[in-house]
């Protein structure tokens, strides 16, 4: 599973069967198009960063000419990009780490444990995963109020957590039911409660999948737009995406500025996704294959 | 130690997440939608008429015949281009690997990045608007629209962004699948003399049968209910794009009908659930005639 971005599926002209001269030809020109359309709204991104506002009008696709360094430093003035940064790490930081622990937990109980009711909570896990927390928008909001975390980012991360919860546990049990017993077994002689060894024998045995399970859920409450959207009413705890939303629904959109926010956004972002591709592959396909 | 407690006693934090983010909504929000509720007051019992009042909404069927659009254009488009593009990245060119690290780029780009670009580059010529440029030079001007704000265009112009951003990840999904068929089934196909379109026909789909369905499943879904962030920060719901999770938002947050819209939810709800059994039922019915 992880080799998807590595290993090439025999599918194409196959073993040492090389390809005709004309397919080859069609086949690059087909894969420089596929390249260029999805890095283009990135180059253009950061190309328009770059540029003044009267240059942006008048030479909007091309390179920049004057290289606007000051549109960074504005945006996280003018548009505070600063405040949805933090605000965004609070809230994903907050998630991860319920998520985490919820997650684990349970899966540890049904990957380690033969106990009364286990497959209904298997199963009552899996039904919740084809709720996602956007049809329930209305009871969400009201218990969010009634328990007084509407606005709050411990009731969004909580909100992301459910969210993310069913895959992250079934995925959290596999990683699990490989790791040997034996090791858990001497740790239990020596005296370690469940938390302990899960903490201390199990954590450290399967960082790798407890990373892929970080990373894809870590990126979906970090892009999030609708939830903060709607359970984050107050503009000063904006998160990223809401409080550029804000600034890209402006009458008059002050482009490159927005354009300069945007990137210095999605350059970490890329810089992780060119770090960990693997495990963002991983995380997004071992669902959908299994 | 206690150890036929200790399975509950890890049950415990997830399924007390579960319960009040999940459980707990879903029943306190059809107990909601069965009263008067203008989101801060519950007044009297009022059984099925707010279902019966969306059903009958002329706005609310208009939404829902979009949703309908947008699903059949997003599903059949992820599809095709997600298996268009692993086809690409399949065949034996040199730098096919880079490509498909670069095509599954759009997935971890934020709704904003996104939004941002399409608009610029979906404007009118006088602003700078790329796409419509190219219209005009290649000598269709005729053809130049505004494809964001048009009533019958915008909407499968969303549709089609929602594709291009998604696509990589459809392409990773086949991709995976492609790696688990035999290789030997293609030497074969080739000694029969099959050229390449009938071995992708006659070999690669039906191989691909288990993935396809998990690949539809997967955009139905999304389609359906996680449609409100590319809708709302493409169009705002404006010009003919308004679905019905932008429907139901604006129902309760900018009319105050959260009774209304709690049973929109549970429409979308009963809606997905037998769009997914009568797919499932039918796609299970077709391998038992295989």
């Amino acid at each position: 599973m992880s080799d998807v971005l590595a290993a090439t599926p025999r599918i194409g002209a196959g073993r040492g069967v090389a390809m005709p001269p004309l397919g080859q030809t069609l086949g690059y020109a087909a894969l420089v198009i596929a390249a260029v359309q999805a890095l283009g709204p990135v180059v253009w991104i950061i190309f328009g960063s770059l540029k003044s506002k009267p240059e942006f009008y008048t030479n909007a696709w091309g390179l920049p000419r004057a290289w606007m360094f000051r549109n960074y430093a504005d945006a996280f003035v003018v548009a505070k990009v600063g405040d949805y940064v933090w605000n965004s790490l609070i809230v994903v930081a907050l998630g991860l780490l319920i998520l985490l622990f919820t997650a684990s937990t349970t899966a540890y109980a049904l990957a380690r444990f033969k106990f009364r009711g286990r497959e209904a909570i298997a199963a009552l896990i899996l039904m919740t995963m084809m709720v996602p927390p956007d049809i329930l928008t209305i009871p969400l909001f009201v218990v969010l109020r009634s328990l007084g975390l509407l606005g709050s980012f411990f009731g969004l991360a909580c909100i992301y957590a459910v969210g993310g919860f069913g895959m992250s546990v079934f995925l959290l049990r596999g990683y699990f039911m490989s790791v040997p017993v034996e090791l858990e077994e001497a740790a239990r002689i020596d005296g370690a409660g469940p938390l302990s060894i899960l903490r201390h024998v199990i954590l450290p045995m399967t960082l790798p999948g407890f990373l892929s399970v970080v990373i894809i859920q870590a990126m979906g409450m970090w892009n999030d737009l609708y939830l903060a959207f709607v359970f984050l009413r107050d503009p000063a705890s904006a998160t990223v995406p809401v409080g550029l939303l804000n600034f890209f629904h402006r009458e008059s959109i002050d482009w490159p500025r927005l354009l300069a926010a945007l990137t210095a956004l999605t350059i970490p972002v890329l810089i992780l996704y060119a770090m960990f591709q693997k495990k963002f592959v991983e995380g997004f396909t071992s669902g959908a294959v299994k | 130690m206690n150890t036929s407690a200790t399975p509950y006693a890890l049950l415990v934090p997830g399924m007390a997440l579960l319960f009040v983010f999940m459980l707990l909504p879903i029943g306190y929000g059809l107990w909601l939608s069965v009263h008067d509720f203008d989101g801060l007051h519950v007044g009297a019992f009022a059984g099925l008429a707010h279902y019966r009042e969306v059903l009958s909404d002329p706005s609310f069927l208009q939404a829902l015949g979009h949703t309908v659009i947008f699903a059949i254009i997003v599903v059949i488009g992820k599809n095709v281009v997600g298996l268009a593009l692993a086809s690409l990245v399949s065949l034996p060119l040199r730098g096919s690997r880079a490509v498909r690290t670069i095509l599954f780029l759009p997935v971890t780009l934020n709704i904003i990045v996104i939004g941002a670009f399409w608009t610029f580059f979906l404007s009118a010529r006088r602003f700078g608007g790329l796409f419509n440029e190219i219209l005009f030079s290649l000598g269709l001007g005729s053809l130049e629209a505004s494809w964001l704000a048009t009533p019958g265009v915008a909407l499968v112009t969303v549709a089609l962004v929602e594709v291009w951003r998604w696509s990589g990840l459809h392409m990773l999904i086949f991709l995976a699948g492609m790696q688990t068929i035999d290789p030997s089934l293609y030497d074969a196909a080739r000694l029969d003399g099959a050229n390449a379109w009938a071995r992708f026909r006659n070999v690669t789909l039906p191989q691909l049968k288990p993935i396809l369905f998990v690949s539809t499943l997967l955009a139905l879904m999304g389609a359906f209910v996680r449609s409100f962030d590319v809708v709302w920060v493409l169009t705002r719901a404006g010009f003919g794009t308004d679905v019905v999770v932008t429907h139901l938002y604006n129902e309760a947050f900018q009319f105050g009908r959260f009774d209304r819209a709690a049973a929109m939810g549970y429409i979308l709800f009963a809606i997905i659930a037998v769009i997914s059994f009568v797919y499932v039922a039918a796609s299970k019915g077709g391998r038992a005639n295989v």
